[in-house]
């Protein structure tokens, strides 16, 4: 009796899973059936829930082959980030992967960086780049310095050609800014005929301006500079009159790498281009051959100007003692009135010297225009040695992202005068570091400076309406307006007005007009530590007059005795086969 | 106060021995047991105000001995740049052009002097100060004007070669400064500029956890001070080392070379807190061993005492007419002892009393046997029944009556020697009597009977009914003037016992008197013989009472067990 029960429980309860087991078998089919359904429903018809599947997939196909088309999803990469000093400046709360830029980003392409790692330039950032390339793991996107290490990647085969989304993804604008700096630029990205990255542009700096204290020019009675031979008198007043009233006045400002380049302050590059000289590049001579822009007799030129200014002193007797930092406290404390520099000198180092009194009023001087315009005339070549060049990782699925990214923020946010990109326009009037964006690459004309500028004074002289300019435009022409009817005065917007306004427009009314370059590829020119060191010793001692001027004759012999002549006959060889 | 002491020790006094026992258990528990755990946890205050002020005191040393350390590197290196003659070349040969001074600047005193910084994070920045050097370079070389600035310049003059000063506020920074002689005058200094965070690290980093520290340079002034504390708990002032030190556990350390006074403190409360809550944590263990203590108290002093307490009750029982030992003890203590010599006590009396008791009953039964055998039944019986004959031939009716009455009244109380008769034979009997008393009273009572029926089998002493009935006759009804006098006779049938009863309207008596006929003092024999032998019969289940009140008469009952089998005594 009681086996019979229990043989029926089991009974009951075969059955049971018998029949959960049937449901369950024909629950799956009929899931299954029902998703081949749905996919021949999305595949024929285009009504109901499939359209909208449907429409995200044409948003998806329409957001990968155009430029500035929103991808339906947000799309995420991963990211190798060059910071900046001081977190780029970034406003309170802001992170590389939240800020202006990223925001604007997301809303204009909704896509979001997500960065695998953040490091400033100079040691770490490169190092990073470098294990990233040996263990075969770079982020999606990535920045690399260098055109060496871009080849290494595109021959190791990590990263994904881009000649398609170039054509396919970025506007018109980006092609034609692109295009301004003449085909050695996309050529330095190109192997075999395709392109492998976008690369940084560096928009011409324009030349270097002799800037002076127009208060002191003022305080002292003189006369406002026209020429080299007026501007040298003034500065000779400056320290013979004692314009800084306690006995320390000094001259014309100068530090010990004599040239400062495009990125350094306090050199003395005035003279040299005044003299027709273009120390430390290989540039084309006269007889179109190769040599090095130090080793010129222009240049002994140059420096036989300088030592007479120092004997004059007029350049700062106490020059080699002193560091670039003990000069920005000189100008800070008001002991000095002159200086060599870019246009963007009142952004450094001029408005911290504002910062501290803001009746230093400095003013920019172009002299001598002909001779600057004839030396802009000697051909330079461009080395690729630590170009930046944006990469994709071969098999990202969105390899267009950076095409994309660069027409957003090169040519959405800064031409197409759109009202969302007011944040990130923004950025440039309160200081904040381009390396705030995304990408560490700048793409603009060559000579975007000088339409940027035209186009400010233009809406200043109300012959432009405010509503044409740019984003970045008017970002600036706001900030120099509010400047110069006395609303702001703030070093910033001084320094807005006296960098867009005064300085680039000396440049402009000089009619300087970009340099152009010859691509420098395959070869190593960069010069050695040991020829960088004879150089600027010698250029020390002989302005300082521990050597006489003649003395840079045998430092020309030196110099080519020790590697410089291999090296010439080098850069000479890769231009020579870069002709043909 | 005294009064209510007196109070309570009399209320002790009183109380029952076992509740006294208890009591003074709990109290001989009690007293160790506060005892240990009062200095257990003085002991255990006291070892952990001496942990809280050791740790303090191994924090400290630890911190300060890691920034000693650190201060050693430092020290050395500065040792190590002051032996270096490029670097006293700087400031020691004059006559020289800029450019050779711009070689030794760059070449010799930059790496020199910026090396250390970067291998060394915690160096800010190491500068030169020298008469010699003219124009500020960088921050490694300075013109001594320049020096003028610091603050510790005007402490240049003192004693040791090196030097080391530590600043706060918006310039907070630590410095060790070294001396260049020239003679008498001071020609160049070195100054090696530290990361005060950094340095001090080790000892900012204990400041957590309601611990605060200060350091006082070796002038005395407090050059950090900073505490990590609740509200509650943070000093008004927290860079006086001397208020701090009244409600904080404080400890101080010198460092060496420098000769700061580090601090470092906390507060007594939060240890003392910690104590508190660990007496806390003792209570439960006090409370439980207080409860079992009294439980143990009672439990003991139930054990010791129970024995005695039931020879308490034993006595009581006694008292009051149990003649009975209940208590028993196999125990050699004493409370056996005694218990076992009252049982002995007591044994020997019952065994007197018995005695008594059965030497009186032997003796009443030969009294007895005496009696019955001082009359011949036969030869009564046929006496009387020829006086019957003769008295019917005379037609004397009235003595034939008198000599049937008086033969069955003896036929019934002497029942052939048998002291047990059946109530229907005592009925016969006590009826013969009170015929032949109405005879000689010329029928000047009354009797009224009243007799349930269903009673005659029970078996009941023989002549318990006649002395009853003979005492309330020459007693009450003799004595008494009442008009009507009546004897009531009643016998009737209650639960378990047979009610016997003979009342009378006479004279009756005092109860006192009329308990006294019961007690051995007693004249009237022959109701004081009933009552014993009743008593004797059946003990506490049988009962004899006399209730009188004079002048309206005496009631005398009887009860006794039913009973149908013979017993014989």
């Amino acid at each position: 009796m009681k086996n019979d029960m229990k043989k029926r429980i089991l009974s009951a309860q075969l059955a049971l899973i018998l029949l959960l087991m049937l449901w369950c078998g024909t629950y799956f089919e009929t899931k299954e059936s029902q998703r081949q359904m749905e996919q021949l429903e999305a595949s024929q018809s285009e009504s109901g829930a499939s359209n909208a599947v449907e429409v995200k997939r044409k948003l998806m196909y329409k957001a990968m082959h155009t430029p500035l088309g929103k991808y339906p999803e947000t799309v995420t990469y991963t990211l190798g980030k060059i910071a900046g000093a001081n977190n780029s400046n970034l406003p309170v709360g802001n992170t590389y992967e939240n800020n202006a830029y990223t925001r604007y980003l997301k809303k204009i392409l909704n896509i979001q960086n997500e960065d695998v790692f953040e490091l400033q330039d100079g040691n770490t950032y490169e190092e990073a780049v470098n294990v990233a390339i040996e263990d075969r793991d770079i982020p999606d996107v990535l920045v690399v310095k260098g055109r060496d290490n871009l080849l290494r990647l595109i021959e190791a085969g990590l990263i994904e050609e881009l000649t398609e989304t170039y054509e396919e993804c970025t506007t018109d604008t980006i092609k034609e800014m692109y295009e301004s700096y003449g085909d050695s630029l996309l050529q330095s990205a190109t192997v075999d005929g395709k392109l492998y990255a976008f690369p940084n542009t560096v928009i011409d700096d324009g030349t270097p301006l002799l800037w002076l204290r127009k208060d002191w020019i003022e305080k002292l009675g003189l006369k406002e500079p026209e020429t080299v031979g007026e501007a040298l008198e003034v500065i000779r007043a400056f320290v013979e009159q004692d314009a800084a009233g306690d006995g320390q006045t000094i001259g014309l400002a100068c530090s010990t790498d004599v040239v400062a380049g495009a990125d350094q302050t306090y050199g003395v590059d005035a003279t040299f281009i005044h003299a027709g000289a273009m120390p430390c590049h290989w540039i084309l001579d006269k007889n179109g051959n190769v040599v090095y822009g130090s080793v010129t007799q222009e240049t002994k030129e140059a420096l036989l100007k300088l030592h007479n200014l120092y004997e004059d002193e007029i350049l700062d007797q106490r020059f080699l003692l002193r560091k670039t930092e003990n000069i920005d406290d000189l100008l800070k404390t008001g002991h000095c009135g002159a200086i060599c520099g870019r246009w963007w000198a009142p952004n450094n180092p001029l408005s911290a010297a504002y910062n501290v009194d803001s009746n230093a009023e400095w003013k920019p001087y172009l002299l001598d225009k002909e001779q600057v315009n004839e030396t802009q005339k000697i051909s330079v070549f461009e080395s690729y040695d630590q170009w930046m060049y944006v990469v994709v990782r071969k098999g990202y699925e969105h390899p267009e992202i950076v095409a994309k990214y660069v027409s957003a923020i090169f040519d959405q946010s800064r031409y197409a005068n759109d009202s969302a990109a007011r944040e990130v326009n923004d950025y440039f009037s309160i200081n904040v570091d381009p390396t705030a964006r995304p990408l560490n690459i700048n793409v603009d004309y060559e000579d975007a400076l000088y339409r940027t500028t035209e186009h400010i004074q233009a809406a200043l002289d109300k012959t432009l309406d405010v509503s044409e300019l740019s984003g970045l435009e008017k970002s600036y022409f706001n900030t120099c307006k509010s400047y110069l009817n006395g609303q702001l005065t703030t070093a910033n917007g001084w320094a807005a007005y006296a960098s867009r306004i005064q300085a680039v427009g000396e440049l402009q009314k000089a009619g300087i007009t970009s340099t152009s370059t010859l691509p420098l590829e395959n070869v190593n020119a960069e010069i050695p530590q040991e020829l960088q060191e004879l150089e600027q010793e010698a250029f020390l001692q002989i302005i300082s007059g521990e050597k006489p001027v003649d003395y840079f004759d045998t430092f020309v012999v030196e110099w080519y005795a020790n590697g410089g002549k291999v090296l010439t006959e080098r850069v000479q060889n890769a231009y020579e086969s870069g002709k043909n | 106060m005294k009064k209510q002491i007196r109070k309570l020790i009399h209320r002790f006094e009183n109380l029952k021995f076992r509740k006294k026992l208890s009591v003074l258990m709990l109290i001989a528990g009690l007293v160790p047991v506060g005892f240990l755990a009062f200095s257990m946890q003085y002991g255990m205050m006291n070892q952990l105000r001496e942990k809280e002020q050791y740790n303090l005191e191994k924090m400290l040393e630890q911190s300060v001995s890691s920034i000693e350390n650190q201060s050693q590197i430092y020290k050395n290196l500065v040792d190590y740049l002051s032996y270096s003659q490029n670097l006293r070349n700087i400031f020691d040969v004059e006559t020289e052009s800029d450019y050779e001074k711009y070689l030794k600047y760059v070449k010799v005193a930059d790496p020199l002097l910026q090396m250390p910084t970067i291998y060394h994070k915690e160096i800010q920045s190491i500068t030169l100060y020298s008469d010699n050097i003219e124009v500020p370079h960088g921050d490694t070389l300075l013109p001594m004007s320049e020096a003028e600035n610091q603050q510790w310049y005007s402490r240049l003059n003192e004693g040791t070669l090196m030097q080391w000063s530590i600043t706060r506020g918006v310039n907070k920074s630590i410095i060790a400064s070294r001396k260049f002689y020239d003679n008498d005058t001071i020609k160049a200094v070195l100054e090696m500029r530290l990361d005060y965070e950094k340095v001090l690290e080790p000892f900012m980093s204990q400041l957590t956890d309601n611990t605060g520290g200060m350091i006082q340079d070796d002038n005395g002034n407090i050059v950090y001070a900073e505490c990590s504390m609740d509200k509650k708990y943070r000093p008004k002032d927290i860079e006086s080392p001397k208020d701090i030190s009244e409600n904080y556990y404080l400890v101080q350390r010198t460092m060496k070379d420098t000769g700061w006074n580090f601090y470092i403190y906390r507060p007594k409360e939060v240890s003392e807190n910690a104590i508190h809550k660990l007496l806390l944590k003792n209570i439960p263990i006090i409370l439980i061993s207080v409860l079992l203590l009294s439980f143990l108290g009672y439990v003991f002093s139930l054990r010791m005492v129970s024995q005695l307490e039931l020879l308490t009750e034993n006595m009581n029982l006694i008292n009051m007419g149990l003649r009975k030992v209940t208590v028993q003890s196999k125990s050699k203590d004493e409370v056996g002892v005694l218990i076992r010599s009252f049982r002995r006590m007591m044994d020997q009396m019952n065994h007197l009393i018995s005695e008594v008791y059965e030497s009186k009953i032997q003796l009443q039964n030969s009294e007895m046997r005496a009696l019955q055998a001082q009359i011949n039944p036969h030869f009564l019986y046929n006496s009387l029944s020829i006086i019957n004959w003769k008295a019917i031939e005379a037609g004397e009716d009235e003595i034939s009556h008198v000599t049937l009455a008086l033969s069955t009244y003896y036929r019934t109380s002497l029942n052939r020697g048998e002291t047990m008769t059946t109530v229907a034979k005592e009925i016969d009997n006590i009826r013969a009597y009170l015929k032949i008393q109405l005879v000689m009273h010329d029928n000047e009572f009354r009797v009224v009977e009243q007799i349930s029926d269903g009673l005659n089998d029970y078996l009941i002493p023989k002549l318990i009914l006649q002395p009853l009935a003979e005492n309330a006759i020459d007693h009450g009804i003799d004595v008494s003037d009442n008009e009507n006098p009546t004897l009531w006779l009643t016998i009737r049938e209650e639960a378990e016992h047979i009610f016997f009863e003979i009342r009378d309207n006479g004279a009756g008596m005092t109860q006192e008197k009329a308990d006294q006929i019961l007690t051995y003092q007693s004249s009237g024999y022959g109701v004081r013989n009933v009552c014993d032998r009743i008593h004797v019969l059946y003990g506490e289940k049988g009962e004899m009472k006399i209730e009188s009140t004079p002048g309206k008469g005496t009631r005398v009952f009887i009860r006794i067990p039913k009973n149908t089998e013979a017993k014989v005594l």
